[in-house]
């Protein structure tokens, strides 16, 4: 597969492009997303800051209600409606994402930003032919012609594993497995070999043997192309093995972002602790006892003052029921918005 | 053992009403200023329909020879035909006429339709299988023309015309209510009753058909406005109501001949018409939107 | 083994001691599915269940895991009676359940209960809480009509809701809360035996660690017995006492809990490990792990003799010609491979052996 790989997607190689260069590929800057219903407003995102750099792996990860997809729908703008961004800035690649001309943004969705979204089994149109999700694109895009765009998806659908590609292009979605759709859905994000690619839960679908073999996937594809990555999960497990970096969201505020290593070493915010207690682990012997986080995950249908964390908190003091912290920097590349964080080594009694 | 403490009442879902079904239901329909009006109009032309001796200026068979094709004027506030009858009283009884056929025609259906539309799906197999083949025989048959042999064999009167387009209606309602009860059967919450040991008349009845209701709702308001049509259609071919009762079509027959006399004598019945139909049509949409907030 | 006699129905069985609660032997499940084509149809057939034998005791949790397609959900529904299986012996309280009559089986369903996957599907949307959790005790008359209210609120106070549920719908409330309900119903009629299908996986992680270990206090409160099903590995090895494996069909492993968790001598059981993602960074890079390659094949037409061959790293000819059969290999531990004591020794997918030993429960 190696071999096949050449030539389907660009290989960055200087070593001075590894890493990344001082500009970040992405930066969002106190980013704030509401849906006005009816009857109350959810505010769905309150103030996300995370940046990207070539190369570099960003797991964002949060459970049902923190605002993680939507805030990766936001950067291709693509929040559906009655959902819109309210606040902050979207830069990529020096240019300011929310203030782009619509025909400009055009050009970004899918050409420079891919995204994977979440559910294989309805991004793909049923009734539209394989090699035509790619025609799309590809002429959309990077204009090709009919003929050219059939060769280059061939080698995309090639890239990503798909075996006799050639004889794929005329199915449809339904005849394909869960994990063969997925592998479709990345080539399409790859196909215009976008700077920066947004995984919204690519595996969650997916039984977990055909997850390992997408996110290796996905690896490849970003360590060869030398993307930039934002991945989205509520898996702390695909963060500690396939991300660089780590932003943990909750009730659409950022509680801590660090390092991988940093995060899993010097968890410091409560709610990290707490979700890291109680990820179930292969472990050899049963436990029995289940560190759970008490109450439930809050309906951030109010601009909370104070914590958003706190009623579920077990260190939570009064300043944090009344005043937000703000995210400050407690170590290099490791910040966190709390009061009273755990300190490093502290028992927390369960 | 620690028991995991929760904190006080449940938060409402975003976006969520509490309470029941129906409750939430109301509060969508609420919503829809379209089908306020249209609802309102048609609860109207319903009460009209009830209380036509009491509102009804005139007897219903009432003939003022003195006053024939007089125009609108105190007396008649919309004039009267030919005949002297007062066009407002005619329109007002000829609702009652026409709204007893257009809720008894889709009653019959439904009454005859569900229970076999349920059935043919419980039981499934051959007796379902002939059960779709029935359906596909009674949609060959032309509803109106059935209607039509049935009121030439059997005669008319404003119960009979509820009866025989009735019949022609109840394809729909068993197909409707068979589909239903299949998609619900196998929905887990059913499966849960039945893991609890629910017989299976009970789980229809209290489980099933409670979710079910609310397309069976929207599709019998929905046939209202054609029934409503078809039979003014009927009265106006002569085939429908005969004197002296009076009813939309029949007052449009009536007086087709005298148009260019007093065009009023047509206009009262196609507007009632109109807004009959309109009206039902606006209200079964809101049901639908509201009943069903995923349907768009 | 039951002693055969059939006990009356309806009386508050006594399991003796010894004799397994639920005993399972040989289950087939088949489903006919009519297959393309315009005029003539074919019937093809899915092997959804192909010969499972499984015991579970008083008190007791088997963990069924599983991938997509392999049977453990069709399981967990056939062995309450919910589907009709196609062959095989289902054994509750030591009665056939093939062989009772239509009230009898009613009857019995008292004792075994199922949970479901999906908490707000699994709830009458048209019912409030109360009705949801009262209907279990009309319908088997075990509480006096006077008492219902009050045996309603004793449930909900058991599985920690607030007692104003009662008169809510299930949409009011979150995906746990709405599990907590689906407990209590289950739990209203004093069952022996709950079939956990996926209980968890649609929940958010903070949530999942508190459904289970409300299930694991219930268990040690009320005597219960668990089928736990689920696809998590993580999640069946902090509730199981024996843990089954399955793949389209069959069981390949089956072992006390720790016995599995420490050696997996099956190939699909190591490649299951080897794919679960490790919640450390550095064990996570150290691991070197081999993904299994390929799909999973139709249901429709499995391989012959061992049907994980066609992705086993380990396959050979016998592998395809004999089916292999589910042997011990240890105390308790039964395995279907060929190759199982050199499945052992090659770790062909790199079992997190040393990561599973070295995890000190709790993480940080």
């Amino acid at each position: 597969m190696t071999d096949e790989l050449v030539g389907a997607v660009p290989v960055v190689s200087t070593e001075a492009d590894r890493g990344g260069p001082e500009v970040p590929l992405l930066e969002i800057r106190d980013l704030q997303v509401s849906f006005r219903l009816e009857r109350n407003t959810i505010f769905a995102v309150q103030g996300l800051s995370l940046q990207v750099r070539a190369g570099e792996r960003v797991g964002v990860v949060g459970e049902s209600g923190s605002g993680k997809s939507v805030s990766a729908l936001s950067v291709m703008r693509m929040v559906p409606s009655p959902g819109r961004v309210t606040g902050g800035e979207i830069v990529f690649e020096g240019r300011d994402l929310l203030h782009l001309s619509p025909a400009a943004m055009h050009h970004i969705r899918g050409g420079q930003v891919g995204l994977i979204p979440q559910n294989p089994l309805t991004s793909l149109n049923p009734v539209i032919t394989i090699e035509s999700h790619f025609q799309e694109v590809l002429s959309l895009h990077l204009g090709l012609s009919k003929h050219q765009a059939r060769e280059r998806t061939i080698e995309l659908l090639r890239s990503v594993g798909i075996p006799h590609p050639a004889t794929r292009l005329q199915e449809y979605p339904h005849r394909l497995s869960g994990g063969q759709r997925q592998r479709v859905i990345i080539a399409l994000a790859m196909a215009c070999q976008p700077r920066l690619l947004i995984a919204d839960e690519p595996t969650t679908a997916l039984d977990v043997t055909i997850q390992a073999q997408i996110l290796e996937l996905i690896d490849d594809l970003v360590d060869r192309s030398n993307l930039g990555a934002i991945l989205i999960t509520h898996n702390l497990g695909i963060v500690a093995g396939h991300c660089d970096r780590v932003v943990v969201m909750y009730a659409g505020r950022v509680m801590e972002t660090a390092t991988v290593l940093d995060l899993f070493d010097h968890p410091s915010h409560p709610y990290t602790v707490g979700l890291l207690r109680c990820v179930p682990r292969l472990a050899a012997t049963r436990s029995r006892v289940f560190a759970a986080i008490p109450g439930l995950p809050p309906q951030v249908t109010k601009l909370i003052q104070g914590c958003p964390f706190a009623p579920r908190c077990e260190r939570a003091t009064d300043q944090c029921r009344a005043e937000t912290p703000p995210l400050e920097e407690i170590a290099p590349g490791h910040s966190i918005a709390c009061w009273n964080p755990v300190e490093t080594g502290e028992k927390i009694a369960s | 053992m620690t028991a995991v403490p929760l904190p006080g009442t449940p938060a409402v879902t975003a976006g969520q009403v509490s309470g029941s079904f129906w409750h939430a239901a109301w509060y969508r329909y609420r919503q829809n200023r379209l089908a306020l009006v249209a609802g309102g109009v048609a609860v109207m032309i319903g009460l009209v329909a009830i209380l036509a001796p009491f509102i009804a200026p005139y007897g219903d068979a009432s003939i003022d020879l003195t006053a024939t094709l007089a125009g609108a004027s105190g007396r008649h506030l919309l004039g009267t035909d030919q005949l002297g009858r007062d066009t407002l009283t005619r329109a007002i009884w000829g609702d009652r006429t026409s709204m007893t056929i257009a809720i008894g025609a889709p009653a019959i259906g439904l009454v005859i339709g569900v229970p076999l539309g349920i059935i043919a799906g419980w039981f499934g197999g051959l007796f379902d299988w002939f059960a779709l083949r029935l359906f596909e025989l009674f949609t060959m048959v032309p509803t109106i023309l059935a209607a039509l042999l049935f009121i030439t064999v059997f005669g008319v009167s404003v119960w009979k015309l509820a009866l025989f387009i009735g019949i022609t209606l109840w394809v729909g309602f068993g197909r409707l209510a068979r589909a239903q009860y299949l998609a619900l059967r196998d929905r887990d919450f059913v499966l849960a009753a039945r893991a609890t040991g629910v017989p299976a008349w009970r789980i229809t009845i209290v489980h099933i058909l409670p979710n079910a209701i609310g397309p069976i709702i929207v599709y019998f308001v929905q046939q209202v406005p054609y029934v409503i049509f078809t039979a003014a259609g009927f009265s106006f071919l002569g085939l429908g109501v005969q004197d002296p009762l009076a009813d939309w079509g029949k007052m449009i027959n009536d007086s087709v001949n005298y148009l260019s006399l007093d065009p009023l004598l047509v206009l009262v019945p196609i507007g009632c018409i109109g807004l009959a139909c309109l009206s039902f049509s606006f209200l079964g949409d809101g049901l639908r939107d509201a009943l069903d907030p995923t349907s768009r | 083994m039951s002693n055969g006699a059939v006990r009356e129905v309806g009386e508050r069985d006594v399991v003796l001691a010894g004799a397994p609660l639920l005993e399972v032997d040989g289950l087939v499940v088949h489903y006919h599915v009519r297959g393309p084509g315009k005029v003539f149809r074919s019937h093809e057939t899915v092997h959804a269940v192909d010969g499972v034998s499984l015991s579970l005791a008083s008190r007791e949790t088997l963990g069924l895991v599983g991938e997509s397609g392999c049977g453990k959900s069709t399981t967990g529904r056939t062995v309450l009676y919910l589907d009709r299986p196609t062959a095989g012996t289902i054994r509750f309280q030591g009665q056939d359940l093939s062989k009772l009559a239509a009230h009898d089986l009613t009857a019995l369903r008292r004792h075994m209960q199922i949970v479901f996957q999906d908490p707000i599907a699994s709830l009458n949307p048209r019912h409030t809480v109360g009705q949801l959790i009262g209907e279990p005790l009309k319908i088997h008359d075990l509480v006096p009509r006077n008492q219902r209210r009050q045996r309603v609120q004793e449930l909900l106070e058991l599985v920690g809701l607030p007692s104003d549920a009662v008169s809510r719908f299930p949409h009011e409330f979150s995906g746990g809360q709405c599990q907590r309900i689906a407990i209590a119903r289950a739990l209203a009629v004093e069952p022996s035996l709950i079939v956990l299908d996926e209980p968890v996986s649609a929940l958010d992680v903070s949530i999942q660690a508190q459904i289970l270990q409300l299930l694991t206090d219930l268990q040690d409160r009320l005597g219960l017995s668990y089928l736990f099903i689920a696809h998590d590995l993580a999640v069946v090895g902090e509730m199981s006492d024996r843990v089954a494996v399955m793949y389209l069909g069959k069981i390949v492993e089956l072992a006390e809990r720790d016995s599995l968790y420490a050696r997996p001598y099956h190939p699909y059981t190591q490649a299951l490990f080897s794919a679960v993602p490790i919640a450390d960074p550095r064990l996570s890079r150290e691991h070197r792990r081999v993904v299994v390659s390929g799909e999973v094949p139709s249901s429709l037409d499995p391989p012959s003799g061992c049907r994980f061959r066609t992705r086993c790293p380990m396959a050979q000819e016998v592998c395809s010609a004999e089916e292999p059969p589910l042997e011990a290999v240890a105390d308790g531990h039964l395995v279907a491979c060929h190759f199982a004591e050199e499945a052992v020794r090659r770790d062909p997918f790199g079992t997190p052996v040393t990561a599973l030993t070295s995890q000190v429960d709790g993480g940080t």
